[in-house]
């Protein structure tokens, strides 16, 4: 798989080259700043991006607003964003097309690599990699007293783990269940908020995020 | 030959001509120091009685001052002393107080006394340079004299010859050339230190540095003195008016009673010397000059009104110009000071609270520093100490024991992460990047979605505040929910932001148990910071019970 990184600090730019050479990926461009981003991206058509937030020269959040560009000049592109602190403002403004191929994650993350290696190739797979922080401001902004006051405990730590992208088969893993277990519970969550059932993963976690993301 | 080169080194030496020019100065400057001292004096202390005489008093010493300032300069120029000026003491306020400290500044008193030895001594000893330089300048032109006609006696001596005269010529030069340069020169030699000891102002060699005055302790002493001054005076003034009446009484009782006039002049001077001595305390010093033209302006007019009902009552009212004069002076003096007043009294408002919450925006800063320090001691610091032993004896163990290893190298990954957690939250308590990135509304959409409590966001802010207003209102609200969940037991709470043309009004109200302590740490800090950006915060419990936090800061521009 073809990666292109934007990251500003030399360290963890030649941290995460190496890891995801280690793992088999081949990374064609590592750039610096958000414009530098935009052409690599043009120029390479990367099979993912993974892109910090915060970028030169303006160190705010330049480094979301290139990797939307990016994704807006060659659509399609999957574009993982990473970042010292998650917000659910820019979770929502990445999956506001909708289309998934994005992820958000924390950078400690980085620190799992076996976690980090399996979010890129999810997201450059076309699927999303949320962060598990983010699902719970997601939640939490859906507000209680809803629908989703209708899940267990159990469900609720399903539609996290989906939320953050994950696999029916990592969500038994991670909880210890039986795939069908979670099946199960995902046919409960569906129904209790209305979703239209579907056997994708990929297509589930949309839909999950689409109910959150709704006002 | 040197006995001769002594004998006429005063004439030769260049400092003669100068010495000659200090010696012969004492004539007009001695005669002007005693007019000074005796007038000023007599004045001063023939007028002390009335207010006249205190400011001719202190006028008195300003100019002994000044008459110091040019005989050092004059003694350093001309006799090459090297007197200095006195440090500058000081210039209290009150005529009183100025009075007590020049009576008490030993300069001034050095002066007078130099002053009048320039009259007493320099005045002879110019005349005797003076005398002494004519008689040898007589003595050398005698043959001129001759030669005009005139005979001169000389001591008793007849001159009537030519042969005579000219031997009275190199009597007058050896005088000349010889006892008037000696004169000049013992003069200087014995003046020169007078001038040095009563004019320089120098403190003697070793003396302590002076401590800084104790302005508190001073001024209550000169006003008490004041007021001591004002008794005795009232009680002089009574003894007078006693005596007057017994006087009136002994001899022309029964006539028109003459004690009136100078009663009423006494009683005017009473009246006077209280008002300048009895003060509110507190009053401005604005206000204070014009009540002391008011009282003073009413007493003269009293006075007017008594001199007329003595002389010509009934007759035309002649105060009256006085009265509308004095009046309209008042008047006058009255606009200005309290239109003034009004605008110093805002500004030393505004001065007093900027002041004050300057202190307390530096408090706040520095509580948070220190909390900051603690916070990354305890946490993060600690983690990677931890992190950093599991890992060198990780090390260690590689080669004997890799389990072990594993082991700890497993938690000091462990360890980075809540290090890095731990960080990441420090962060966003100094200040979160999602509110310089996006704003407020972001930011408190996002402090909503991390808190424990349920959080209802209404938030209305068209156009963006400056980035202190912003924060300052983003931490009002996270110090908020952050008591609620710590304290109030509540369940929900309303948060409400919204920008009302320059001002942003903030209020997070919790259905907790209410009763916050508004002298909490947090709270206090929380006060400064929007004290210091010109807004309030108030803290209270709602009508519902709950506790309602309210915040009010100005956006404008």
């Amino acid at each position: 798989m073809r990666v292109v990184i934007a990251e500003d600090l030399a360290l963890l730019r030649d941290g995460i080259v190496r890891l995801l050479r280690d793992n088999g990926f081949e990374v064609v461009a590592a750039v610096e700043d958000g414009d530098a981003l935009v052409r690599a991206v043009e120029e390479h058509r990367p099979d993912v991006a993974v892109v910090d937030v915060r970028l030169p020269p303006t160190f705010r959040d330049e480094g979301l607003r290139a990797a939307l560009e990016a994704r807006r000049r060659v659509p399609g592109t999957a574009v993982l964003v990473v970042s010292q602190y998650v917000e659910q403002t820019y979770a929502l403004e990445l999956m506001a097309d909708g289309r998934g191929a994005v992820g958000y994650l924390l950078k400690d993350r980085i620190a799992d690599p076996a976690d980090f290696v399996e979010a890129v190739r999810r997201v450059a797979s076309g699927g999303t990699a949320m962060d598990q922080e983010v699902v719970l401001q997601l939640v939490a902004r859906r507000g209680r007293g809803g629908r989703l006051d209708e899940l267990t405990a159990r469900e609720r730590e399903v539609l996290n783990l989906m939320a953050e992208g994950r696999s029916n088969a990592a969500i038994a893993g991670a909880l210890v269940v039986t795939e069908g277990a979670v099946e199960k519970h995902i046919s409960n969550i569906f129904g209790k908020l209305g979703l239209a059932p579907s056997d994708e993963d990929h297509r589930r976690v949309l839909a999950v995020l689409a109910y959150l993301r709704a006002e | 030959m040197t006995a001769l080169h002594r004998l006429i080194a005063p004439l030769r030496d260049r400092r003669t001509p100068l010495a000659l020019a200090f010696v012969l100065s004492g004539l007009p400057l001695g005669i002007a120091w005693f007019v000074l001292l005796v007038t000023g004096w007599s004045l001063g202390l023939g007028l002390a009685i009335t207010l006249l005489g205190l400011p001719i008093l202190i006028a008195l010493g300003a100019a002994c001052h000044g008459a110091a300032a040019l005989e050092r300069s004059l003694a350093n120029a001309l006799l090459g002393t090297d007197a200095r000026r006195p440090a500058k003491r000081p210039v209290p306020r009150g005529i009183l107080a100025r009075l007590r400290a020049w009576v008490s500044d030993p300069a001034v008193w050095r002066a007078q006394a130099y002053m009048l030895l320039r009259f007493a001594l320099g005045l002879p000893a110019a005349v005797a340079v003076v005398a002494l330089a004519s008689a040898g300048g007589g003595l050398a032109a005698l043959p001129t004299y001759y030669w005009a006609g005139d005979a001169d006696v000389v001591a008793g001596w007849d001159i009537d010859t030519l042969w005579e005269a000219l031997l009275w010529v190199p009597v007058g030069l050896a005088i000349l050339a010889l006892a008037v340069p000696w004169l000049i020169r013992g003069i200087a030699a014995a003046w020169a230190p007078m001038a040095r000891a009563l004019l320089d102002g120098r403190p003697p060699e070793g003396a302590p540095p002076e401590p800084p005055p104790a302005p508190a302790a001073e001024r209550s002493r000169w006003v008490g003195s004041a007021r001591r001054g004002l008794a005795v005076h009232a009680a002089v003034t009574a003894g007078l008016a006693l005596v007057l009446v017994a006087i009136w009484a002994a001899t022309t009782f029964g006539g028109s009673f003459w004690p009136a006039w100078p009663l009423m002049a006494l009683a005017l001077l009473l009246g006077g010397h209280a008002l300048v001595v009895l003060r509110r305390p507190g009053v401005p010093r604005g206000r204070r000059g014009l009540e002391i033209h008011a009282g003073l302006a009413a007493l003269l007019n009293l006075f007017l009104i008594g001199v007329w009902l003595m002389s010509t009552p009934g007759d035309y009212f002649w105060p009256v110009w006085t009265i509308v004069a004095l009046g309209a002076a008042v008047a006058i003096h009255a606009g200005l000071v309290l239109l003034g007043a009004t605008e110093r009294e805002g500004m030393a408002e505004r001065i007093d609270v900027l002041t004050t919450t300057r202190s307390g925006a530096v408090d706040a800063q520095a509580a948070e520093l220190r909390r900051i320090e603690r916070d990354l001691h305890d946490g993060a610091q600690a983690r990677l100490v931890a992190l950093a032993m599991d890992l060198g004896m990780a090390r260690e163990k590689l080669g004997a024991d890799p389990k072990a290893a594993a082991a700890l190298v497993a938690e000091a990954h462990e360890e980075a992460k809540r290090a890095l957690v731990e960080l990441r939250g420090l962060a966003r308590g100094i200040h979160p990047a999602v509110l310089t990135d996006r704003g407020l509304e972001a930011a408190l959409a996002s402090l909503a979605g991390t808190n424990a409590l349920r959080v209802d966001l209404e938030t209305s802010i068209a156009e963006r505040p400056p980035p202190a207003i912003e924060a300052a209102a983003y931490f009002v609200v996270a110090e908020a929910l952050a008591n609620a969940a710590r304290h109030s037991a509540a369940e929900r709470v309303r948060v409400r932001v919204a920008r009302v043309d320059d001002r942003l009004l903030i209020e997070v109200a919790d259905d907790g148990c209410g009763g916050a302590d508004p002298a909490g740490e947090g709270l206090v800090g929380l006060r400064r910071r929007v004290e210091a950006l010109d807004g309030r915060l108030s803290v209270g419990d709602g009508p519902d019970g709950g506790t309602i936090v309210r915040a009010e800061l100005p956006c404008g521009s």
